[in-house]
């Protein structure tokens, strides 16, 4: 084939090779691609988990997300320490209130965390009933509530969120930067290794004895790309004139919403004291 | 012309939130189309439902008489004749390109669909010479620069000889010379009667284009 010169001087390429001008007549063998698919849709999940998904937007706009993260401090606090089920029960139907406002697939996302934590911890305590503790529930109990509220907060706020809410309470800026470049990256890494996981689907036409390979390839392309952002972000950094101060943006605080949160407090710490016995 | 393509008040997204919206839509063979529209207009997601990388959430999309669902791409042997007839260039190649070498990113296609050692070296042999990397062969792809990573992406999409080529924003990043080989692709591919879908927003590099222009709007739909 001809490279043909042109007149300005640039090369034009050469004819089309012929195979192209005619169809294949292909038919596909068979390939087993379900580690493929399973990847592609578990990083999906990952992705959607650290970025900021429907419900957490909608949230956003309604709450105050440092008030959030306190509440939960609160009231993971008091459950830790109640002596009876009775208050755990309370905020288990708290829980499930704010529960019943989401999806069936919300929920099943949350509840699905404080299972597996409530059934682990079963596994540890129980041997404790043959030690004659008749109250070996409890303990399971209150890990199931404690996960579900965490759960409950980490699905409906965005994790960049979190880094705000985080400086309000003074946590030092260089933690959030590395909480909000962790974040970043590992969002950007995942649109990458998906697109990189994408395209070997699209072209995993036929039967591929090397998955294997492919897959060690696009970890090693996506390393190398981590790479590549390491040292554009060190560079950025340097051209910004970055001496190592941080400073994260903390929101206006809207006193209405925290004083909503600190009559909601005050009760929790009431009930929780009346419940108890140590008032009434 | 033979319809090839055929979207029926295609939908895509949330009731809220759609990025697709009631689009209708068909394609014959042999048609070179040119998306445009502002960004977040639905270009890239248009593609993906093309390439059956997402599915509507109403309407129908068929291609080539059979309707493309997320059942009917269950079945492997449809999903890979079906991904080996419309064939996808990213916007972004890095993102695309996944083996060692630049001969092995164009062997990858040939190689799956039990070519000989000799016919997918002559595939590739043509290809490389087709877009001026013969000399590129063995170099990693990540090592290339933006224009020719994108030529061997189009390579590596053209190794497996689709019948439908789309490509988002073919002339991003390219310089005059690696953009004339483009549009000269384009040309010579839209006149061996294969069908070519064009994302992109650089209308001037396609002056010349007589084909249809499809805009897509800010409210997701489409304007012909």
């Amino acid at each position: 084939m001809e490279i043909k010169k042109h007149a300005e001087g640039a090369y034009m390429p050469t004819a089309i090779p012929d195979w192209i001008l005619h169809s294949d007549t292909y038919s596909p063998s068979a390939d087993k691609e379900a580690f493929l698919r399973k990847t592609i849709a578990a990083i999906s999940r990952t992705i959607t988990f650290f970025g900021p998904s429907r419900y957490q937007v909608q949230k956003r706009h309604r709450g105050n997300i440092t008030a959030d993260l306190l509440l939960l401090f609160v009231s993971v606090l008091l459950i830790v320490s109640a002596h009876s089920v009775v208050f755990p029960l309370l905020i288990l139907a708290i829980e499930l209130v704010y529960l019943a406002a989401l999806d069936g697939k919300q929920i099943r996302g949350i509840i699905k965390p404080a299972v597996i934590a409530f059934c682990f911890s079963c596994v540890l305590v129980f041997p404790s009933l043959f030690l004659g503790n008749n109250r070996w529930m409890e303990l399971p109990f209150k890990i199931f509530i404690t996960v579900l509220g965490v759960s409950y907060v980490s699905r409906i706020t965005p994790l960049y969120e979190i880094s705000r809410a985080l400086r309000a309470v003074h946590i030092p800026c260089i933690f959030i930067l590395v909480w909000d470049m962790t974040i970043k990256y590992i969002i950007l890494l995942g649109h990458t290794i998906l697109h990189l996981l994408i395209s070997l689907r699209l072209r995993s036409v036929g039967k591929n004895d090397h998955k294997y390979q492919s897959m060690a390839a696009i970890m090693g392309t996506t390393f190398l790309k981590s790479q590549e952002y390491a040292k554009d972000t060190y560079h950025a950094m340097v051209c910004r004139c970055f001496t190592g101060t941080y400073e994260a943006a903390v929101r206006q605080a809207d006193w209405s919403t925290y004083i909503m949160y600190g009559i909601a407090a005050v009760l929790l710490i009431g009930c929780y004291l009346f419940l108890e016995g140590y008032i009434g | 012309m033979n319809p090839i393509i055929q979207l029926s008040h295609i939908s895509y997204g949330y009731e809220s939130v759609l990025t697709l919206c009631d689009i209708s839509l068909t394609i014959h063979q042999g048609e070179c189309i040119i998306f445009t529209g502002p960004n977040g207009c639905g270009k890239s997601t248009l593609f993906k439902l093309l390439n059956g990388l997402v599915f509507p959430s109403k309407g129908q999309y068929v291609f080539d008489g059979q309707a493309i669902t997320q059942a009917s791409l269950q079945d492997m042997p449809f999903a890979k004749r079906f991904h080996k007839r419309i064939g996808y260039v990213f916007q972004n190649p890095d993102v695309q390109l996944f083996n060692p070498t630049v001969y092995d990113e164009i062997a990858f296609g040939p190689r799956q669909m039990g070519f000989t050692d000799k016919q997918v070296q002559s595939r590739v042999r043509d290809l490389l010479e087709y877009v001026n990397l013969t000399s590129l062969a063995d170099r990693p792809p990540y090592h290339l620069s933006g224009g020719e990573q994108k030529k061997v992406a189009i390579a590596a999409v053209l190794a497996l000889n689709p019948d439908v080529i789309m490509m988002d924003e073919p002339f991003n990043g390219l310089d005059r010379m690696s953009r004339q080989w483009a549009v000269s692709f384009l040309k010579d591919f839209s006149a061996s009667g294969k069908t070519i879908l064009i994302a992109t927003h650089e209308q001037d590099v396609l002056s010349h284009h007589t084909g249809r222009r499809i805009v897509l709007t800010e409210e997701h739909t489409i304007s012909l």
